[in-house]
């Protein structure tokens, strides 16, 4: 399942617009401006690029605590992103939610979530819908290495294989669990390898290569949409920033950080693209004038968008 | 200080009691926690201690009498203790009041505002905050403008209950001599029209008027009028008089009465009540004679009529009705009549009326004045001393005919009054 | 009408939503071919595996996968075989389920229900026989269903699959072999209404789910005590049909609460407060709670009996209001 050329652009346009995204967001979080915290997805973005290049709108994806960028790479609108982390009624979720808790079921977004682990079964359940449906449709699990250790992806990866579910399970693993390192939270080094204990197939891919997993993906995709049951893709990489804003990742290495850094996702993209002659340095910057100018429109949009009234406090407990 | 014995509630719903025995007649010593009267419920018996070592002073509520929760039944004080203001007081508001403790208001206060707040000493809580008493019957309190630091509740540990403030409250309604006391938070009900005087109604009037709604809701009666000449009644009596003292003179009441026994006699239906499924006609012939006492009616019972003279019935008449001023009848001397004589005949003015009949009797006897009218006696026209009379009878157990063959030997009895003499 | 018990009319409940909407199916450990009070066999036998859907056990998964397939427009009717596992699914519900309708402003719907059985007077001890109702009723954006009829379970169960919120439906042990005529055909209850069990004018006993049919019999005590005993079944406590309780209340001026929870925090304070607050001058007695003690459920026959409130201790309860 080769990329071709506008694949990868289109995969690299939504890594810009993912960064751009974050670098925007972390600004207003440091200006004072954004309530609550901040999980920036930048220095992941091949995966949400990669994977979400792979799927069709009606699709399903489960995100998690870190989803902006899963939610932009599956067509989010950023300018009713923006207005939902700055709380205001116009975001999607009229500022009730805030950055851990988009959603947008129009665009198959289950929702981030503010749980680590809680998405797993959430997305094995909407698996289960999909193949209940009679339809070919997928559902996709985003979870990082911290949460394969919750019970909620054991219980949730055992139901998805032995009812065959069209689920793919991508673990984003950025090495860290919040501050605890990977090698000392679990024994085996791949958290795929767990996907053999329940039967179905583990594929490590490098995270940071958006054709790599958008390449195991597609594989992925297809066997859960041929019936083939579950499949969890691996996706090794890095976070430029620590758990949160404010959070200054002390406990990582600065050399292997600075090694990761090295192995930024755009720019491995961008050399890509140029290697292969799909695109100049001219044309990469126009992308990114171009998604800037989006981002910045869409901060100006949600800054002059109203607060939620007092009123909406009381609303959308239960659906009428 | 006297104490009182209020019918206690004994349950949930509880509503009355039956007083089933006195163990102490009035006048006895009685010691505080002494078994003094046995009350009943609808499933239980029980019997209530004296609140306090001293006399029996009042029984106000006999046995086999059944009423409200609350109603005072009995009061203890030290022998010769004067009770009068203790029972000129409201009864039904203040059957629940607690006379050691709280000290119980002034009539006048009661439903002023102001009292207990003056009562309490500057920057003390007011008594209202200490009292005891359900959300609900605060409520309805403050609706109905009773003051429940002056009630005492029945509810568990003392608790003052809607029902307690329900009490309370149709006596304040009942007693708007309160509204009229002097003092500024005594306004008058209906301040436009001047009110001259204000009577409680309350005590003995109240009874009364409950006892005669009850009445008049009961019995169907029919009242029958009649003209008695009284020239040889009034002659007999002079002849009797004639020779005796002041203070032992025969009455033309006691003459009436004997009349009455005489008539019972040869109907006696007349002398009956009706319980439940059966008239029970009486043996026994007691002729209550109603007494007017301050702002009341009080019917002491003579008994046994029938067996005694005119003297002794007259005799009799007297005492009692001096004592029921005195208010100092013992309560066998105002139960078991049979049939009730009152008169109006003092007054000069009414010749016929129609009395309200004496529950459970079936019938009274209403004596007119004493007018000298035109008769005709034995074909010739005559100027002679007449007596209106009214026979009311309950239609349920004596019809038109005997009353009227009552009436009849009556009038023979008058118009033959040396029978009576025998 | 028909006699059915308890859990048979249930199961008439579950079986005629599920013909009327496919999108409904039910899932659980062992409710298709071993169900543990039997109560989703008939759905099973009617409808097969896809839709009667066994489960390991793993109640997070359960639950979980639940909130998802609800999210993404089934409407899954999840079995916790005792409620005691309430802890183990309590993220799934409490902090998914619930929340979801709201954080999500509104644009989600988690239609699911979560059938769970309740209750003591079995020997099943402290893990098997709770009542965690407070547990969800503290909880907003789920509903809270406790029926204590047949007829009443079979027109809940349907309400609660219809209904488009998360909404756990608690079904007391002791009360599954109970019967009582059942409407034919399809039956569904408003929630959040309460149903007056029997009337009365004296005091207002409120209770729900098996504490139902205890007061009944403790009205029946108090009627012999001269006492008139209203029975306010609540049926639902989320919604609370606070306008049944106040007025009852305003009738009677008496509350007694009757709960088989725990006494501390339990449902019945909350009523109690209800009443405190808005009910305040109706009241005229104190208001008082017959419930279990604040104790693990015992295991002992004897314990167990002494924990459960009873129709005498309710009893005691009313007459010591005076």
């Amino acid at each position: 399942m080769a990329v071709e050329r506008d694949q990868l652009l289109d995969m690299y346009r939504c890594m810009v617009k993912i960064r751009e995204f974050e670098n925007r967001a972390h600004d207003l979080f440091l200006a004072g401006g954004l309530p609550g915290f901040l999980h920036l997805y930048s220095g992941q973005e091949a995966v949400a690029a990669g994977v979400m290049a792979t799927l069709r709108p009606d699709d399903l994806i489960a995100s998690t605590h870190r989803g902006h960028g899963h939610v932009i790479a599956k067509g989010g609108d950023v300018r009713l992103m923006l207005a939902e982390i700055l709380g205001r009624a116009t975001g999607y979720c009229k500022g009730k939610g805030g950055s851990m808790h988009i959603a947008a079921i129009e665009l198959g977004i289950l929702g981030a979530n503010g749980v680590v682990g809680a998405s797993i079964p959430i997305g094995v359940g909407a698996a289960l819908a999909c193949q209940y449906k009679d339809g070919d449709r997928v559902s996709v699990t985003f979870f990082g290495d911290g949460a394969s250790n919750r019970g909620t992806f054991h219980e949730a990866l055992n139901l998805a294989s032995i009812w065959d579910l069209p689920a793919v399970f991508i673990c984003e693993n950025n090495l860290y669990g919040v501050g605890f390192c990977q090698r000392d939270h679990m024994r085996p080094c791949d958290v795929a390898e767990r996907a053999a204990g329940y039967g179905f197939p583990g594929i490590v891919v490098d995270g940071n290569d958006a054709e790599a997993v958008y390449e195991a993906t597609a594989t992925a995709v297809a066997r859960a949409r041929a019936g083939g049951g579950p499949t969890m893709v691996e996706c090794k990489t890095w976070r430029h920033h620590g758990h949160f804003v404010g959070d200054q990742a002390l406990y990582r290495d600065p050399a292997e950080h600075a090694e990761w850094l090295a192995r930024d996702p755009l720019l491995l993209c961008a050399k890509v693209l140029a290697s292969r002659g799909w695109a100049d340095e001219g044309a990469l910057l126009a992308i990114q004038d171009e998604i800037r100018a989006e981002i910045e429109e869409a901060v100006a949009f949600a800054l002059a968008s109203p607060q939620p009234a007092l009123s909406d406090l009381l609303t959308d407990v239960y659906s009428d | 200080m006297a104490s009182i014995i209020t019918m206690p509630k004994l349950g949930l719903t509880m509503k009355t009691g039956t007083v089933t025995h006195w163990n102490a007649a009035v006048g006895d010593p009685v010691v505080e926690g002494e078994v003094v009267v046995e009350v009943m419920t609808e499933k239980i018996t029980y019997q209530l201690e004296s609140p306090a070592t001293g006399v029996l002073l009042k029984v106000l509520v006999y046995e086999d009498e059944e009423v409200p929760v609350g109603t005072l039944i009995g009061v203890v004080g030290q022998s010769g203790e004067d009770v009068s203001t203790l029972l000129t007081r409201d009864f039904a508001a203040e059957a629940a009041a607690s006379i050691s403790g709280v000290a119980p208001a002034p009539a006048d206060a009661a439903a002023g505002a102001g009292a207990p707040a003056a009562a309490s000493p500057a920057g003390q809580p007011s008594p209202a905050s200490r009292v005891a008493a359900t959300p609900a019957a605060r409520k309805l309190a403050a609706e109905v403008g009773v003051d429940i630091t002056h009630l005492s509740g029945t509810g568990p540990g003392g608790r003052v209950t809607i029902e307690d403030v329900t009490r309370a409250a149709e006596d304040v309604y009942a007693a708007p001599a309160r509204a009229a006391a002097p003092g500024p938070s005594a306004a008058p009900a209906e301040p436009e029209r001047p009110v001259r005087e204000v009577v409680p109604y309350h005590g003995v009037r109240r009874a009364i008027g409950e006892r005669m709604v009850a009445s008049h809701g009961t019995s169907p009666t029919v009242t029958h009028h009649v003209k008695a000449d009284v020239h040889p009644l009034l002659e007999l009596v002079a002849s009797m008089n004639a020779t005796r003292p002041e203070g032992e003179r025969v009455s033309v009441t006691a003459a009436v009465v004997k009349a009455v026994a005489l008539g019972i006699e040869k109907t006696p239906r007349i002398n009956s009540s009706l319980h439940d499924d059966r008239i029970m006609v009486w043996s026994e012939v007691n002729v209550g004679v109603a007494v007017a006492v301050p702002d009341g009616l009080i019917v002491p019972v003579v008994r046994d009529v029938d067996r005694l003279g005119v003297v002794e019935i007259s005799r009799r008449i007297k005492d009692l009705a001096g004592r029921a001023r005195e208010d100092t009848l013992q309560p066998e001397e105002v139960s078991g009549g049979t049939f009730t004589v009152t008169s109006l005949s003092g007054f000069g003015s009414v010749d016929w009326f129609s009395p309200i009949i004496n529950p459970p009797e079936a019938a009274i006897l209403g004596v007119g004045r004493v007018v000298d009218d035109v008769v005709v006696v034995d074909g010739r026209v005559e100027v002679r001393p007449t007596m209106g009379l009214s026979l009311t009878f309950d239609h349920r157990i004596i019809d038109g005919a005997p009353a009227a063959e009552f009436l009849a030997a009556l009038l023979d009895c008058l118009a033959h009054p040396e029978r009576l003499a025998e | 009408m028909a006699v059915r018990n308890f859990g048979q009319a249930i199961a008439d409940g579950l079986i005629l939503e599920m013909e009327r909407d496919p999108d409904v199916y039910i899932v659980g450990e062992d409710v298709a071919t071993f169900p543990a009070f039997g109560v989703t066999r008939a759905c099973y036998e009617r409808f097969g595996a896809t839709r009667v859907r066994d489960t390991p056990v793993s109640e997070t998964a359960i639950m979980g996968h639940a909130v998802g397939a609800a999210a993404a427009g089934l409407r899954p009717v999840a079995e916790i075989m005792f409620m005691d596992f309430l802890g183990i699914i309590l993220d799934e519900l409490a902090n998914q389920a619930a929340k979801m309708h709201y954080m999500f402003g509104g644009t989600m719907k988690v239609p699911l229900v979560v059938r769970t059985v309740s209750g003591a007077g079995i020997g099943a001890a402290a893990q098997h026989s709770q009542s965690l109702e407070a547990w969800v009723t503290h909880t907003p954006g789920l509903k809270m269903i406790a029926p204590s009829t047949p007829a009443d379970a079979k027109g809940l169960i349907a309400a609660a699959v219809r209904d488009d919120n998360p909404v756990v439906f608690m079904e007391h042990k002791l009360l599954y072999a109970t019967e009582g005529e059942v409407p034919d055909g399809e039956y569904v209850l408003p929630i959040g209404k309460a149903d007056i069990k029997r009337a009365g004018s004296d005091v207002t006993i409120v209770s729900w789910s098996s504490m139902v049919q205890k007061s009944l019999a403790a009205a029946d005590l108090l009627a012999a005590d001269g006492v008139a005993a209203e029975v306010l079944d609540l049926r639902t406590l989320v919604p609370l049909d606070k306008d049944a309780i106040l007025e009852s209340l305003g009738r009677t001026h008496r509350l007694v609460i009757v709960h088989e929870a725990v006494k501390t925090s339990g449902f019945g304070a909350e009523v109690a407060a209800i009443v405190a607050d808005e009910g305040f001058d109706l009241l005229d007695a104190p208001i008082k709670r017959v419930t279990a003690p604040d104790t693990p459920v015992p295991f002992s026959p004897v314990l167990e009996a002494a924990f459960v409130p009873d129709a005498a201790k309710i009893r005691a309860a009313v007459l010591s209001l005076g």
